[in-house]
């Protein structure tokens, strides 16, 4: 067993190396670098320059020239928690002390330097960073900012400094997450700047063959990530470290160490070769979603290898609705499947509260429950939903409150204020001032408390289940029913637009999947072709290694030395020892993006003025903007992304999940494929911020208050507002707010760089003006905002900028109550079925008994007209008598049998029109369906569109107390129901509002029925808004088997079903009545299966046809129902026939009109 | 040729930046963006130059420089969020501050001494210029101090103009640009109609709308000659300045103090005259000089020279008299020197009262002349 107690971590070691064209070349690449600085972060400066801010001066600058060297701390360095309560924490302790040894090849010299990571001093120290004992607040003693980091020189023993402050450092640094990666932000503390002057007044060497050595440690043994460890085993699992075999647990220190082998300085020369990209080679892309961007570009991607028009456009089915989607396309309507999702995979949801129901513990008993004992348990759900509905509003009102209240706290810290704000500030923080924000947040917050404590709410579901023990113990965890919560409908947010570079070399570096494999001192490589660690001795004695540092620096500088040689004699080969996992491989040009920076110009559009509205509903799906009404000001918005390489994982993920339940696949292919998807070239990237810039909102981590303040906040986690600027001039006007009620309008962009992680930069574009992205056609605009290059303008659809819903309930059929609030209430009024077979529109009652049929008859004065007659069992022998009890299928049928025959004849060709492609699980009987259409539900629904909490209110100084009435409110949006073209889109009609004078169907309607059917079209005359019509009541006529879709731009595309419970057992029990007669047909006595005698008529039954006949008639005004018997032909008459007339009925048919195949 | 940028420098000394900033734009002069809303504006930058130009560094905490913003004549850009702010220091960064529409310069860490020898540049570039004619005052502001003093504010306000997009004055030349003295010099430039000229030089003004050259006679100075463009509202009118200079050889000199710690050398000529006993004689002396007199009276006799000397407004000023009276065998000599300013004149009588013939009496006068000059009788 080894008695080495260090573990040698291997890192990888990046050296950009800086020749004159490297720096001021402008193809491909460009230097984008800045630095951070916290100067001004108590006054709510965030430390990292807005995007295409303040960037370094390289060109032309000798200063810039060099070796960058950065070293990237080991994955499990890097890792800490990032908790939406407590934010971000728990990163470990990182290596503080670096040396670094240069090896100058011709002259075998060695340059060496001490990285002092965590050294600290304002005027000394080398990168901006957050003072340790700076404390916000107005009487902030210490100054925010200081610097860190510093670089020794190596000349003789290193000593430590004698007042080192207790370690700090982590990945994060001062709480930047790409600290440790970015190399300007971390100069001197993971990096360094080798300027290659090593005396003063020196001259650049022109060639010169270079490889360095880095090596880390903690220069506090205590803080090592493996000191004190009781578990070693454990922990370098849990780092995904693998010692090396038979290392023991002993090991209590760990080193770091990585090397730059070979690399070719040629001062003069061409820029190195690397992986870096040429802006001409990448396609950019906008797009609502990735997955659209995605789709788009492998639809629009031409040459060879490409796909044809038809894969692509299969392609992009794929990607957007996975395998659902392929087993689509042989749908006619599969384009407008894929189009949908391509528009509503840019929604996400956000919480919309609780519902509560009272249902069966566990397995349904089919036990029954009493009269009673249902409408309390009614009356209970229902006054328990109403409860949880308004506690849900004053929770989404109190986080407005703490929002604003947050915003007035966070505006407090800026040097320059207006002077109304400055006026009011301290009583709007004042907890005790009820009309100030801090008192409206108390207030609310005792409100929800207050709610609170009547509802069963709890953070766990064992809270929740105690809460419900006590509040409702007759339902609790042990009563046989007992309350059930449930998410209510979420609202839905929508999502920034995305922005996609398609290319090669342009996504993020992969992290490592497997574990690092790291080496002790004993493993050390001594010998590589032919070297030994003698032969490098006298090299290695340049450094003074004998200072405070760990003792496995000497070996590691001499295996540095031996492969350094071996490397440049060849391949290294005969190597005694271990090979370092990184860093043996001869030095290349580094290429690492990082970050993707955008800034773009977005031209507000106005939806409306009055009555008259900017933009058109158009293809029944989106609002275009028709070229009118003045365009706001344009606003400026910009973000600096850290990249993902996420697009590709999308695809990988489609795939995956396809190659799962297609188990015919080669492993072997899917294998390649999806690793080819991940590795696609696509750099895909929501522009994050953008509707948060839009809605006035910063897109930093802002300053936190301490104290009640925070209290009253909570952890909303709101991101600072955007207040925009004061009267900066005597001159100037009242700025114009920059408050937008609604994103909608154009984009352009202003610039667009992918930065690599030294700040080497990809600028995508030259010319702000010529830059044409390429886009879906439903995001280019008909009418551009500006005449100048407008193929550079990408039309952004309106979309609201808070979360909101569109909400589609069921009421019940008489009363209109919610049935979600009432059990019991059925939104199924009538059930409508077309005859073909007599010409008649049947009508049964919700649980499936035939009422009556309405049919074409001639008058006693001989002309047609509609009329209603009763059916077999049905009381009803009058329409008129139906309006008690089914008051809304009286109203329509009372419609249509007034508008004569001509409506009627019309009203029916329409239902079969629509019919035909409705069709969700494929053709049904096709027997049944010469005979009969399917039973149509007509169904009371109601139609609430609302957002989530108050109005946004608008933040710039002058509205910040005084908000200016929003317009939102009363815009209308347009809401088209149904779905012509597609079989799984169930709707036929509607009549709008109790209309009943109208009925608007989902095809175009038959000729015949004038004014009264009404096409919803293209075009839907349903609106709503958010304001006093956010709502409308439609009574629908609706196969139930499909869903209905409610398309509106603004949201994503509502579908709902009738609920099967309310169809199911209305289906079974209906039958279809023939009118027959007059006949002959005799009745005869026969034995049932029960063994008692039925009658039972004597007649022919059509066959080929599945279900049970039966023949009704009836006997003075009592209906008959007898089973019938098919006689033989051949056979003498059972009986004597009689003349009749009555219907022949067709019982558990209209089950098989909608088979399931 | 150069370009002049009107500045307003602080009130006090005590306010004056311990910086010295130098504003240059591209293009120049920079052009207002079309009035028409979608035309995309025209862009512009601005370079200013910031030196320490004293033998001691300065602290500098922060450099703010305030851009107005908007649509106004004053505004120079239309919206600062388009503009791309540098600083060519290292170690410093440059950021928005969007509220009060100024570009915040600030080091990394808390102050930062800039040394004697430090000269850096900030740089506005991608400038949307605003689309209306004017001119817009850039404020640079540095809070500095020298040594351990307390940090202070310390503003200069540069004012920028914005012209009409066909505007140009250029090419503004001095030919020959250096002349003997009292020699002539022809100046050109070439300028767009749509703005009023005047050239400026020494004390002249002079109105040179419709021209586009003119003819000087007669230059005794180094002179330094401003031709002013004005256009755009008058309200907020738009100026640009160019200048050019002409070297004369052995020009005139108007200076205020005179320290010469070298040699200095004045007197290069001598003008001499002998008087007998005469009733007043008016003299004029063409510039500054010292006449000295010697009154002598022979033997036996007396001499009484009377010196009038007049003011600028023909007033007699003061009368000083000079006598000699030689009793015994010898000749008897009194001198009088007085200094006489350019065109100032002098009345000098010698009497023939006294003692002894008149010929025994007589003054001899010495003009020295500071350069060349004349004492002229009138």
């Amino acid at each position: 067993m080894s008695v080495d107690n260090t573990l040698i971590v291997p890192v990888e070691v990046a050296a950009l190396a800086v020749n004159r064209q490297t720096r001021d070349t402008g193809t491909p690449h460009v230097f984008h670098r800045w630095i951070t600085n916290f100067k001004d972060i108590g006054d709510g400066v965030a430390p990292e320059p807005a995007p295409f801010s303040s960037p370094e001066e390289w060109t032309g600058r000798e200063d810039r020239l060099g070796v960058y060297l950065q070293w990237e701390l080991p994955a499990a360095l890097t890792r800490g928690r990032h908790d939406e309560e407590e934010g971000i924490g728990d990163f470990p302790l990182v290596p503080n002390r670096w040396l670094v040894v240069r090896h100058t090849d011709s002259t075998r010299t060695l340059k060496a330097w001490i990285v002092e990571s965590d050294y600290l001093d304002p005027m000394d120290g080398s990168v901006s960073f957050q003072n340790p004992d700076f404390v916000p607040g107005p009487d902030a003693e210490e100054p925010a900012a200081t610097l860190i980091g510093k670089c020794h020189e190596l000349t003789g023993p290193w000593r430590e400094p004698t007042d080192r402050r207790a370690p700090f450092l982590t990945a994060i640094g001062p709480g930047l997450l790409t600290f440790s990666v970015f190399q300007p932000y971390n100069s001197n503390v993971f990096s360094l700047h080798d300027s290659l002057l090593d005396t003063p007044g020196a001259e650049l060497p022109g060639r010169e063959r270079l490889s360095y050595f880095v090596a880390g440690w903690y220069a506090d043994a205590g803080s090592d990530i493996l000191a004190g460890t009781d578990d070693l085993a454990a922990l370098l699992e849990r780092l995904q470290w693998t010692p090396p075999v038979g290392s023991g647990s002993g090991i209590r220190s760990s080193v770091y160490s990585g090397t730059v082998l070979g690399l070719d300085w040629d001062l003069a020369g061409p820029v190195p070769d690397s992986p870096c990209p040429r802006p001409a080679d990448v396609t950019p892309i906008v797009s609502n979603s990735i997955a659209e961007a995605v789709a788009e570009l492998g639809a629009q991607a031409d040459g060879q290898g490409a796909l044809s028009a038809d894969e692509a456009e299969l392609f992009r089915a794929f990607l957007l609705g996975g395998i659902d989607a392929l087993e689509e396309r042989d749908r006619p309507e599969a384009d407008i499947l894929t189009d949908r999702r391509a528009h509503d995979s840019a929604f996400g949801p956000v919480a919309g509260g609780y519902r509560w129901f009272i249902g069966e513990r566990g397995e349904e008993t089919g036990r029954s429950t009493s009269r009673a004992a249902r409408a309390a348990e009614a009356d209970t759900v229902a006054e328990l939903n109403r409860r949880q509905a308004a506690h849900d509003t004053a929770e989404a009102e109190l986080d407005a409150a703490r929002e604003h209240l947050y915003h007035l706290w966070w505006l407090g810290h800026l040097k320059k204020k207006s002077d109304e704000f400055t006026g009011r500030i301290d009583d709007e923080l004042d907890p005790g001032n009820a009309q100030g924000a801090a008192g409206r947040v108390v207030a609310l917050a005792r409100e929800v408390a207050r709610q609170r404590a009547e509802l069963p709410w709890g953070k766990s579901e064992t809270d929740l289940a105690a809460r419900i023990d006590t509040l409702y113990p007759a339902y609790g965890a042990r009563a046989a029913r007992r309350l059930i919560r449930v998410p209510a409908e979420d609202f839905e947010y929508s999502a920034d637009p995305v922005l996609t570079l398609e290319g090669a070399n342009l996504h993020a570096p992969l992290t490592r999947d497997t574990a690092l494999p790291c080496r002790t001192p004993e493993r050390l490589v001594t010998r590589a072709s032919g070297t030994s660690t003698a032969d490098v001795a006298a090299v290695a004695a340049q450094i003074n290694l004998t200072g405070e540092q760990p003792a496995a620096l000497p070996a590691l500088l001499a295996e540095f030395l031996i492969l350094d040689r071996a490397l440049k004699s060849g391949a290294i080969r005969d190597v005694t020892g271990t090979l370092p996992e990184y860093g043996t491989a001869p030095w290349a040009m580094p290429w690492q993006p990082l970050f993707l920076l955008w800034k773009a110009e977005y031209f507000p559009l106005p939806l409306r003025e009055g009555d008259t509205p900017h933009w058109e509903f158009v293809d029944g799906s989106r609002y275009r903007w028709k070229g009118t009404g003045e365009p706001g000001t344009p606003l400026v918005v910009s973000g600096r992304q850290t990249l993902a390489p996420s697009a590709g994982h999308i695809v990988d993920g489609t795939l995956q999940s396809y190659a799962r339940v297609r188990d015919q696949l080669s492993a072997d292919a899917v294998r390649q494929v999806r690793s080819q998807a991940r590795e696609a070239n696509y750099l895909s990237q929501t522009l994050d911020g953008f509707g948060a810039a839009l809605a006035q909102r910063q897109p930093l981590a802002g300053l936190q208050p301490t104290g009640e303040l925070a209290d009253l906040i909570g952890n909303g986690d709101y991101p600072p507002p955007d207040p925009g600027p004061l009267k900066a001039s005597d001159w100037d006007p009242d700025p114009v707010s920059t408050f937008q009620e609604l994103r909608a309008g154009q984009l352009a962009f202003l610039d667009l760089a992918v930065v690599d992680r030294f700040g080497r930069s990809v600028n995508l574009i030259t010319d702000p003006a010529h830059f044409a992205p390429e886009m879906p056609d439903t995001m280019r605009p008909a009418h551009p905002v500006s005449g100048y290059d407008s193929d550079r303008l990408v039309e952004l659809g309106p979309r609201l900028l808070q979360p909101a819903r569109l909400r589609f309930d069921f009421l019940a059929a008489t009363g209109d109550e919610d049935t979600d609030l009432t059990p019991g209430a059925n939104p199924v009024c009538a059930w409508l079925l077309h005859n073909r077979l007599d010409q008649s529109l049947v009508v049964y009652a919700p649980d499936g008994a035939a009422l009556g049929e309405l049919r074409v008859t001639l008058n006693a004065g001989g002309t047609r007209e509609v009329s209603w007659s009763a059916l077999p069992g049905s009381e009803v022998d009058r329409l008129e008598q139906l309006e008690p009890l089914a008051p809304h299928p009286y109203r329509l049928l009372t419609a249509v049998k007034t508008r004569g025959p001509q409506t009627f004849d019309a009203l029916r060709a329409t239902v079969d029109r629509a019919l035909q492609t409705i069709d969700p699980d494929g053709p049904a009987d096709p027997g049944l369906g010469f005979l009969l259409g399917r039973p149509l539900a007509l169904v009371r629904t109601r139609l609430t569109m609302n957002l989530r909490g108050p109005l946004r209110g608008d933040v710039s100084w002058q509205n910040l107390f005084a908000p200016v009435e929003s317009e939102l409110p009363g815009y209308p949006w347009a809401i088209r129901l149904g779905e012509a073209q597609q079989s799984d889109d169930g709707l036929v009609g509607y009549v709008l509002d109790d209309d009943y004078e109208h009925f608007e169907t989902v095809v175009d309607p038959a000729a015949g029925g004038g004014d009264y059917l009404r096409p919803i079209g293209d075009r839907p005359s349903l609106e709503l808004d958010f304001g006093d019509h956010s709502t409308a009541v439609a009574t629908v006529l609706l196969d139930p088997r499909a869903a209905v879709h409610a398309t509106t731009d603004i949201l994503a595309t509502k579908r709902v079903f009738v609920p099967q419970e309310f169809t199911d057992l209305a289906i079974a029990r209906m039958s279809v009545n023939f009118r027959t007669g007059p006949l002959l047909a005799a009745t005869t006595a026969l034995r049932g299966p029960q063994g008692a005698t039925e009658e039972t008529v004597l007649m022919p039954t059509p066959a080929g046809v599945l279900g049970t006949w039966t023949w009704s008639e009836n006997r003075g005004g009592d209906w008959q129902k007898l089973p019938i018997l098919s006689q033989d032909q051949y056979d003498l008459p059972l009986a004597e026939p009689e003349i009749r007339s009555g219907f022949l009925t067709l019982d558990d048919a209209v089950a098989h009109s909608r088979a399931e195949h | 040729m150069s370009v002049v940028i009107q500045t307003r420098n602080a009130d006090s000394a005590a306010d004056e930046p311990l910086l010295t900033y130098q504003i240059t734009t591209t293009p120049s002069p920079l052009k207002a963006s079309p009035e028409n809303p979608q035309a995309p504006e025209e862009i512009g930058e601005l370079i200013i130059s910031v030196a320490r130009q004293s033998g001691t560094p300065a602290d500098v905490e922060w450099i703010k420089v305030k851009v107005p913003a908007g649509t106004m004549a004053p505004d120079l850009a239309t919206d600062l969020n388009k503009i791309t702010p540098r600083i060519s220091l290292t170690g410093w960064t440059v950021r928005l501050d969007g509220a009060a529409k100024e570009f915040v310069c600030a080091p990394a860490g808390s102050h930062a001494p800039i040394g004697p020898d430090t000269g850096f540049t900030i740089q506005l570039s991608d400038i949307p210029v605003s689309r209306k004619v004017g001119t817009a005052p850039i404020t640079v502001t540095e809070r500095s101090r020298t040594g351990n003093s307390a940090f202070q504010n310390r503003s200069t306000v540069f004012h920028l103009g914005k012209f009409p997009a066909d505007f140009y004055l250029r090419n503004f030349l001095c030919e020959p640009s250096i002349i003997p003295n009292g020699g002539d010099v022809k100046l050109t430039w070439e300028r767009s109609a749509n703005a009023t000229y005047e050239l400026l030089y020494g004390d002249v003004n002079r109105d040179v709308t419709n021209r586009t050259g003119l003819d000087l006679e007669g230059i005794k100075s180094d002179t330094t000659f401003y031709l002013r463009a004005t256009t755009g509202d008058p309200s907020n009118p738009v100026v640009r300045i160019l200048s050019t200079q002409v070297t004369v050889i052995k020009p005139d000199l108007s200076v205020g103090d005179l320290v010469v710690n070298g040699m200095l050398s004045v007197l290069k000529s001598a003008q001499f005259q002998r008087i007998y006993p005469t009733r007043n004689r008016t003299y004029r002396v063409t510039n500054d000089g010292i006449l000295h007199g010697v009154v002598r009276a022979n033997p036996g006799a007396s001499a009484r020279v009377s010196v009038i000397l007049y003011n600028d407004d023909g007033t007699m000023g003061t009368q000083d008299l000079y006598l000699s009276e030689a009793s015994g065998s010898t000749a008897v000599c009194t001198s009088f020197t007085v200094a006489l300013a350019g065109q100032q004149r002098v009345a000098i009588a010698l009497f023939d009262d006294g003692w002894g013939p008149g010929d025994a009496r007589s003054l001899r006068l010495e003009w020295r002349p500071f350069g060349l000059g004349e004492l002229v009788e009138q």
